[in-house]
């Protein structure tokens, strides 16, 4: 009775359509006329099609920019700040840096794309201070779309990543950073003894929020680059989009739908258990 | 931090390092404002305040993008997915947190298959089974399923928030005679409210926000989300800068706002609900 | 934004014990092969030149930049019938050829459909044959070649052939535009004759510190020089125009495209394209085109109306050169096809708007105004005025003459459904990137083409 309004909305519209994504992608479909047995065809192509394997490797680089930045920079801000105390600033600086988190992914897509066009902030910052030599259109670049790409993520994430690293930070005992100060530990001493196993937790959640976003990204990617330049920046998720709506290859699309869909499970897997309380 | 100077000298850095995350932050969105301000047409620089700010450019990206009619329909969407989600969401929390529920193991187990999924690896089926319900290009399409979606996190959400609930109240509840409704209207829900307000506020950015819903289930670029609908006014006025720029600040807004009037609320509960 | 939650975690182990039996439960829940629905027919059985009188609605969806004309059309077309009311929606071009299958499929299709491929579509029934029309409004007495490309034969796969799947106002045409101060500034007073007229021209651009050529990289501009470079170094259109009407065996993989991807690539290298090409896309190409950027803007038709409104007599227009003075010109042309999804509830209605705006002499004049194209029709019926000597003059008189000598060619990009987005596109950005040689531009176009076929 409680549950079942949920678990009947929850079942219809996730349960049931995952279950017909794995079965799906047995079949070669062009989702009107009939379908065939595929057998792991569209399976076996995942990894034997460059384009297809390329956007899965695409997706792992960008839990770089997601993921690894954003909890790196985010752990020495917290350790060099400790805690955001109360406070009008403080409050000020907590909300500003999670601004990014609450727009719309779209819309950060399109402001990055000016940021990074030909007469974007980028290029006008680098001619600013003589190094005109460097600017190029950012997201049409072999080299650097990708990371422009990472970037965006990069920015969505760090905000976040800092007031909730910093929130714990503050939670820490402030006892075991005298202790560690009494046994004569450096500051960096410090950070692997207390700072770091004490923010466990808010690691773990970080990174599995942010990775989950880099596995999965879609919006940003599609605004921004539509996976050019050549396949320089295709990812799954656009990938499956394409598949399904301009190639109708139904199969093929709903494979690489479960496999990012067990990935981000395998991935998220060793995290969650980095986080668990011991 | 036992030295006076030091203790200031800190304070200095830490001020210094907040304020370039900050800054960090907001660029972007002020890049954005300022080449919203910029005559149309024209090709303005990344970062400058013009001279003759163009304030009328919001008010033709606003008729240019038919934000109005966008606007109507991401309100109804909102309307359509938030409450019954919310609601949802918070009885099946209670349910699995502090009745026991037959088979509660069960749903838990198939909720976190759930939690982590990419809409993407979603999204082909859907579109079949929505067209098959003849829903395609209403906005049930896109209201249905995202509420199917949000369940996972929602309930979970709400079930960590019932569970930490204090028992006492309820114990002396029960020995009084109280049924579970009774439980749950007077006392457990109330006690709630706060969890129940951030997770209203998380829909509405999730409904707000969301993109490829609405692209892919809804034909008619005016009866998407805003954020769907977005996509589409690029798409045409890609080298209108000023326009596109002042479109896109238009449809940030709602979101910016809801934040910022919640943020004290929103921020508080988002942290202590993501390490709980 | 989702956040992980963590308070089952001593469980969580064995709940994904029991998840699994319960994802097994929905999957056999699903089972069964998929799309198994009955055949559409898509032969109308009798078809009426007649709209009657009772009120219809007929709707009309077209990419967006298209918008003003058919809304002139509708309006012109209301007129006569007043019964009709014509309501047109646009959609951003690559949102729609990606949707167009799932749109025409779904429960609320539109009446009438712009189409760049036909995919699948003919094979699943999704298309009106207009056959019987034809026959009906007597095209079948116009000049055919103007319907080739838009026949589909039985096995809903060859091209030119078969049964009329769409018809449209008018033709796209794709040459080069050239900005006439900057032209002079390198000497050249009169269009180049041949290619390497033309690349002696490039040459003199670049050494004058001048963009020699505007191009959108970004979405598929690059693949215009490449086809007509292609058709240049083959010496003939027969090898790409079987491939586009996907005739049994046809393949592009020859050493004609190899060339022309080495000479794009060359270009490249020697800087004659702007160095964004790969996110310049097709709204800012002419733009900066128009600004002055780039001596030369390869494109097409559709243009001519916004450069001649940017700037009179400041820009001319001209056939990419052959080989070798004397040799044919040849161009790649389009109808800008509408077709009537077989789901349409008012197909006599669209068809009547279909033969309306092929017919109508005002409707004609419509669309060489606002869009560039020059409409086919009957044999008899007059060419729509346009000023003597503009730009738009100028393209339709390259129309007129391409159409005499046979020199029209389809798109590589409309071969099949996704040649554009997902092979054309991506392998020319590669190719001026320098990402890829020749030989495998080659190879991964054919193999682009094959995959989609096997669909």
């Amino acid at each position: 009775m409680w549950v079942a309004p949920a678990l009947i909305m929850y079942s219809v519209f996730v349960l049931y359509p995952l279950g017909q994504s794995v079965q799906f992608s047995f079949y070669k479909w062009d989702g009107i006329g009939p379908a065939t047995p595929a057998g792991l065809d569209n399976w076996r192509a995942i990894f034997t099609e460059p384009e297809l394997f390329g956007s899965v490797i695409n997706a792992f680089i960008l839990i770089i920019f997601y993921t690894a930045l954003p909890v790196s920079l985010g752990l020495v801000t917290a350790s060099l700040i400790r805690e955001l105390r109360v406070g009008t600033f403080n409050t000020a600086a907590r909300v500003v840096l999670f601004i990014p988190q609450v727009l719309p992914p779209v819309a950060a897509g399109i402001a990055w794309t000016w940021m990074f066009s030909t007469e974007g902030l980028v290029n006008q910052a680098l001619r600013a201070v003589g190094l005109e030599s460097l600017t190029r259109a950012w997201l049409g670049d072999f080299t650097f779309a990708l990371p422009a790409v990472g970037v965006i993520g990069f920015w969505l994430s760090l905000g976040f990543c800092t007031v909730l690293l910093l929130s714990g930070i503050g939670k820490i005992d402030p006892s075991l950073y005298e202790a560690a100060r009494l046994d004569g530990a450096g500051r960096i001493a410090e950070f692997f003894a207390v700072t770091l196993p004490g923010l466990r937790q808010e690691i773990a959640v970080c990174a599995t929020i942010t990775t989950i976003a880099a596995l999965a990204s879609f919006d940003v990617v599609q605004i921004a680059t539509q996976g050019g330049p050549g396949y320089q920046t295709m990812v799954p998720g656009v990938e499956i989009y394409r598949l399904t709506f301009l190639e109708q290859r139904i199969g093929q699309a709903s494979a690489l739908a479960v496999f990012l869909a067990a990935l981000v499970l395998l991935v998220i897997w060793p995290i969650q258990r980095i986080g668990r309380h011991e | 931090m036992s030295a006076g100077s030091s203790t200031v000298h800190q304070g200095i850095s830490r001020a210094v390092i907040l304020v370039a995350l900050m800054l960090f932050a907001v660029l972007p969105l002020l890049s954005m404002l300022t080449a919203a301000l910029a005559p149309q047409n024209s090709t303005p620089p990344g970062l400058a305040w013009p001279e003759d700010p163009q304030w009328n450019n919001f008010v033709d990206a606003w008729t240019a993008a038919n934000l109005s009619a966008l606007f109507r329909s991401s309100v109804l969407i909102v309307l359509g997915v938030v409450p019954a989600a919310v609601a949802m969401a918070t009885a099946a929390g209670y349910g699995l947190a502090q009745l026991n529920i037959p088979g509660g193991k069960l749903v838990n187990a198939l909720l976190l298959v759930g939690l982590t999924l990419p809409f993407e690896a979603l999204i082909t089926p859907l579109y079949y089974n929505i067209r098959s319900m003849g829903l395609l290009g209403t906005r049930w399409a896109v209201i249905l399923p995202l509420i199917g979606l949000l369940m996972p996190f929602g309930v979970f959400w709400m079930r960590s928030s019932f569970l930490t609930a204090e028992t006492a109240l309820t114990e002396a509840a029960k020995i009084d005679g109280a049924n579970p409704w009774q439980i749950f209207r007077q006392i457990q829900l109330p006690l709630a409210v706060p969890a129940v307000s951030a997770l209203t506020i998380l829909f509405f950015l999730a409904t707000w926000n969301q993109y490829l819903l609405p692209l892919v289930l809804i034909d008619d670029p005016t009866m998407r989300t805003v954020a769907g609908g977005l996509g589409a006014f690029q798409g045409e006025h890609g080298t209108n800068i000023a326009l596109l720029c002042a479109g896109s600040l238009l449809i940030i807004a709602p979101s910016l706002i809801v934040f910022l009037f919640f943020q004290r609320h929103f921020v508080r509960a988002l942290l202590q609900g993501a390490v709980k | 934004m989702r956040t992980s939650k963590t308070p089952s975690r001593p469980s969580r182990r064995t709940s994904y014990r029991i998840a699994l039996p319960a994802i097994l439960a929905a999957l056999l829940a699903s089972c069964g092969a998929p799309g198994a629905q009955s055949p559409l027919s898509d032969t109308p059985e009798t078809v009426s030149t007649s709209i009657g009188d009772a009120p219809v609605t007929l709707k009309v969806l077209v990419s967006t930049p298209d918008v003003p004309l058919y809304e002139e059309l509708g309006a012109a077309f209301q007129t006569k019938h007043p019964n009709v009311t014509v309501q047109v929606t646009g959609e951003d071009f690559n949102n729609l050829t990606t949707n167009v299958p799932r749109l025409i499929s779904g429960t609320e299709v539109p009446d009438l459909v712009r189409l760049a491929s036909f995919g699948n579509l003919v094979k699943d029934h999704l298309l009106t044959n207009l056959d019987p029309y034809a026959e009906a409004y007597g095209w079948t007495e116009w000049p055919q070649s103007q319907f080739a490309s838009t026949r589909v034969a039985d096995d809903g796969r060859q091209r030119g052939t078969g049964h009329l799947y769409g018809a449209g106002p008018g033709f796209g045409l794709t040459g080069v535009y050239y900005n006439k101060s900057l032209a002079a500034q390198i000497g050249m007073t009169e269009p180049p004759a041949t290619l390497s007229a033309f690349e002696s021209s490039l040459e003199k651009a670049k050494n004058a510190g001048l963009l020699p050529i505007m191009v959108n990289g970004k979405d598929g501009g690059l693949a215009y020089p490449l086809q007509n470079l292609q058709m240049n170094y083959a010496g003939s259109t027969q090898v790409v125009q079987d491939w586009n009407y996907n005739k049994q065996g046809a393949s592009i993989d020859t050493s004609a495209l190899v060339d022309a991807a080495a000479t794009l690539k060359g270009w490249s290298e020697d800087g004659y394209l702007p160095e964004d090409v790969n996110s310049i896309d097709q709204t800012q190409a002419p733009a900066r085109f128009a600004e002055g950027e780039g001596v030369f803007f390869p494109s097409g038709n559709w243009q001519a109306p916004t450069l001649q409104g940017a700037g009179k007599d400041e820009f001319g227009f001209f056939l990419f050169p052959p080989e070798e003075v004397g040799d044919p010109f040849t161009a790649m042309t389009a109808a800008g096809v509408l077709a009537i999804p077989a789901k349409s509830e008012q197909r006599d209605a669209a068809a009547a708007f279909l033969n309306f705006i092929q017919t109508d002499t005002d409707a004609r004049q419509s669309t060489l105004d606002l869009l560039g194209l020059p409409p086919a029709g009957p044999s008899d019926a007059p060419m729509p005025d346009s000023e003597p000597g503009s730009l738009v003059a100028s393209t339709v008189e390259s129309f007129q003459a391409l159409l005499d000598s046979d020199g029209l060619v389809d798109f590589m990009s409309n071969s099949t459904a996704s040649m554009h987005a997902n092979t054309l596109v991506p392998q020319t950005q590669l190719l001026v990137g320098g990402k890829t040689t020749p030989a495998e531009f080659s190879t991964a176009i054919q193999d682009g083409y094959e995959n989609d076929a096997e669909q």
